[in-house]
C-alpha cells in the first residue's frame, strides 16, 4: 500500500482523537474537579448534533447553525447541574451513577421524539466541500482538515483558559481543596456550574462539527458514550494533558485498528487500556488522591 | 468602644461540631484596625472559633456581626467577600498551583475599593517568595508555607485577618520573622484575631487576649491583666 494511504488514516486518527479530546476533556474536568461522574456526558454529543442540525435547517446555514446552538446548549447544561448534578455534590458514586445514566435514557428518548429515528443529514457548504489532492489518484475531504483545525484551535483555547488565566487557577485549584477556595472568597458553585455547563458545550461542539460529515441518527453518541470513558481512565482522571495523550493514542489506534484489523478493533482500545492500566492504575496523568 | 467602632462582635455563640457542644456561650468585640490574641491549650476550640466567625461551622445559637451587620450562617465565600480573611492550621496552599498562582489567583480590591497591596509590594514585604514563584506549592517549607499563605490574603485586601496557630512547628527565627510581617500588617490597618500556643511573641502586639478552655472564655483583657492573674496562664496554658 502506498504511503498516501497511511497518511490518509492518520489524519483520520487524529481527527477522531481530536473530537474524543473534545468530549473526554469536560468529562474528566468534572470528575477530577467536581467529583461527578456524569455517565451521561457523551449523549450531549448527539445533542449537540441535533440542535445543530435543526438550527441548520431552520436558518438554512450550517454556521448559523453551529453559532446559535452553541449558546442553547450552554443553557441546557447550566440547567441541568441546576436542576440535578447539584443534587449529587454530597452524595455517593452510586447515586451519580443512577441518575446519569437515567439521563442518558431521557436524553435519546427525547431525540426520537423530537426527531424520529430516520438519519438526517446536509450538505457541507462550500468552499468546505471538497478535496485535495494527496496523490494522483488520492483525495483527502477538505471537511475533515477543517474539524481538525477548529478542534486543534479549541484545545489550544481550552489551555489557555486552564493553563494561564484566574479562572483556570480557580478550576485547578477546586481539584485539590474546595473549602480554601471558599475561604478565599471563591464561588465554588459557580465554578462547578461553568466547568460542568462548559464541558456540555465543548462534547457537544464535537458532534456538530461532525455532524454534516456523518448525518445525525439514533445511537450516533453510543460508541462515543464508551470511548470518552476509556479516554479519561487511560489519560488519568481530571489531567487534561492525559485526557489529549490518551485520546490521540486511541483516536489513530481506532482508525488504524479499523483497517487492518476490523474483527478486533474495538479489542485493541481496551487492550491498550488495561495494559497501560496495568502498569500504571491512576492512568498516564493521574494522581493517586 | 461605641458601636461604630466595633469591626467584629461575636455575641454568646454556641457551636456544634456532630453532637459536641463545642463552643459555649462565647462572647467577644474586636475594634478596626485591633489585634487581638486567643490562647488556650489543644481542644479547647479555639479553631472552631475561627471556623464559626468565617461561616465554616455556623454557630447554632449566638449571632455574628461584621461592620454591624449580620454574618450569622451566610456562606463562607460571602462573609469572606465582605473583607474576612482565614488563615488556616494548615495553610490551605495549593499543591499543585504555583507560588505565582497561589498569588493571584484570589487576588482582589477590598469590598471598599481599597488596593494597598500589589505583587511588587508582596514580594518586598516577603522577599523569600521571589525565588520561589515557580515552584509548586508543595515544593515549599513549612515556613515558605506560611508566608505564602499570609501574602496571599493581604492580596485579597482583607480589614480582618484570623490566622490560626501563626507559628507553630517554625524556628524561632522564623516566628520572630512572622511577628515582624503581622506588625507591619497591623500597622496597615488591618485587624488581627491571633491564635497561637507562643503568645511571647505577640504580647506586644496584642491589644486584647482571650483564653479559652474547653469552649468556654475562662479569660479576658490587656497584658497587664493577663500577666497580673498568673493563675490563668499557670492553669490554662501551662506556662
Ligand atoms: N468533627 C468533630 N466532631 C466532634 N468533635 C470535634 C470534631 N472536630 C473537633 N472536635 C473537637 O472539638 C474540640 C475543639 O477543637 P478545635 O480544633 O477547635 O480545638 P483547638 O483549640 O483549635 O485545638 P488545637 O490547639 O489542637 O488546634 C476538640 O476537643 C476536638 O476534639
Ligand atoms: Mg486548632
Amino acid at each position: 500500500m502506498e504511503l498516501s494511504f497511511y497518511l490518509i488514516q492518520l489524519l483520520n486518527g487524529i481527527q477522531l482523537g481530536f473530537l474524543l479530546f473534545l468530549i473526554a476533556s469536560g468529562m474528566t474536568l468534572v470528575f477530577g474537579i467536581m467529583g461527578i461522574i456524569n455517565l451521561a456526558h457523551g449523549s450531549f454529543y448527539m445533542v449537540g448534533a441535533y440542535l445543530a442540525y435543526w438550527v441548520t435547517s431552520l436558518t438554512d446555514n450550517l454556521l448559523w447553525g453551529i453559532l446559535l446552538a452553541l449558546p442553547l446548549l450552554f443553557l441546557i447544561g447550566f440547567l441541568i447541574e441546576k436542576l440535578a448534578i447539584s443534587f449529587l455534590y454530597h452524595r455517593d458514586h452510586l447515586s451519580q451513577v443512577l441518575l446519569t445514566y437515567g439521563l442518558i435514557l431521557i436524553l435519546s428518548s427525547l431525540q426520537i421524539i423530537f426527531w424520529g429515528k430516520e438519519f438526517h443529514g446536509i450538505d457541507i457548504p462550500s468552499p468546505l466541500n471538497g478535496s485535495i489532492a494527496l496523490t494522483d489518484h488520492q483525495n483527502y475531504p477538505v471537511y475533515r482538515l477543517f474539524i481538525s483545525f477548529i478542534c486543534g484551535l479549541t484545545a489550544f483555547g481550552m489551555y489557555f483558559v486552564i493553563q494561564k488565566t484566574r479562572l483556570g487557577m480557580k478550576i485547578r485549584a477546586g481539584s485539590s481543596n474546595r473549602e480554601m477556595l471558599r475561604i478565599l472568597g471563591i464561588d465554588v458553585n459557580k465554578l462547578y456550574s461553568i466547568v460542568f455547563s462548559v464541558g456540555i458545550v465543548l462534547a457537544g461542539f464535537a458532534g456538530m462539527l461532525v455532524f454534516p460529515l456523518n448525518a445525525v441518527y439514533p445511537g450516533m453518541e453510543e460508541n462515543i458514550l464508551i470511548m470518552s470513558f476509556v479516554v479519561i481512565t487511560l489519560g488519568g482522571i481530571g489531567s487534561i494533558r492525559g485526557a489529549f495523550l490518551s485520546a490521540m493514542m486511541i483516536g489513530i489506534l481506532e482508525t488504524f485498528g479499523g483497517v487492518f484489523f476490523p474483527e478486533i478493533s474495538s479489542f485493541l482500545v481496551f487492550g491498550l487500556m488495561a495494559l497501560v492500566l496495568m502498569w500504571r492504575p491512576q492512568g498516564l496523568f493521574g494522581q493517586f488522591r | 468602644m461605641n458601636d461604630k467602632n466595633v469591626l467584629l462582635r461575636v455575641e454568646n455563640i454556641h457551636t456544634y461540631l456532630g453532637a459536641s457542644h463545642i463552643l459555649k456561650d462565647v462572647s467577644l468585640r474586636l475594634g478596626h484596625g485591633e489585634t487581638l490574641l486567643i490562647m488556650g491549650r489543644n481542644g479547647m476550640g479555639k479553631t472552631t472559633l475561627l471556623r464559626s466567625i468565617i461561616g465554616l461551622s455556623p454557630p447554632k445559637r449566638g449571632k455574628i456581626f461584621y461592620r454591624g451587620s449580620e454574618i450569622t450562617g451566610l456562606a463562607t465565600e460571602i462573609i469572606a467577600k465582605k473583607g474576612l480573611a482565614l488563615i488556616p492550621e494548615d495553610r490551605g496552599i495549593f499543591p499543585n498551583l504555583s507560588v505565582y498562582e497561589n498569588l493571584i489567583m484570589s487576588s482582589r480590591p477590598s469590598p471598599t475599593g481599597r488596593r494597598d497591596w500589589d505583587l511588587e509590594g508582596i514580594y518586598e514585604l516577603f522577599p523569600i517568595l521571589i525565588m520561589r514563584q515557580r515552584n509548586l506549592g508543595n515544593q515549599l517549607s513549612g515556613g515558605e508555607q506560611r508566608m505564602l499563605s499570609i501574602a496571599r490574603v493581604l492580596l485579597t485586601h482583607p480589614d480582618l485577618i484570623l490566622i490560626d496557630e501563626a507559628t507553630e512547628a517554625l524556628a524561632p527565627i522564623l516566628r520572630k520573622e512572622v511577628a515582624l510581617v503581622l506588625k507591619k500588617i497591623k500597622d496597615s490597618g488591618v485587624a488581627l484575631v491571633i491564635v497561637d500556643k507562643y503568645i511571647n511573641e505577640w504580647m506586644e502586639l496584642a491589644d486584647n487576649n482571650i483564653i479559652l478552655s474547653k469552649g468556654e472564655i475562662v479569660f479576658q483583657g490587656n497584658q497587664d491583666k493577663l500577666l497580673k492573674s498568673p493563675l490563668s496562664l499557670q492553669s490554662h496554658l501551662g506556662l
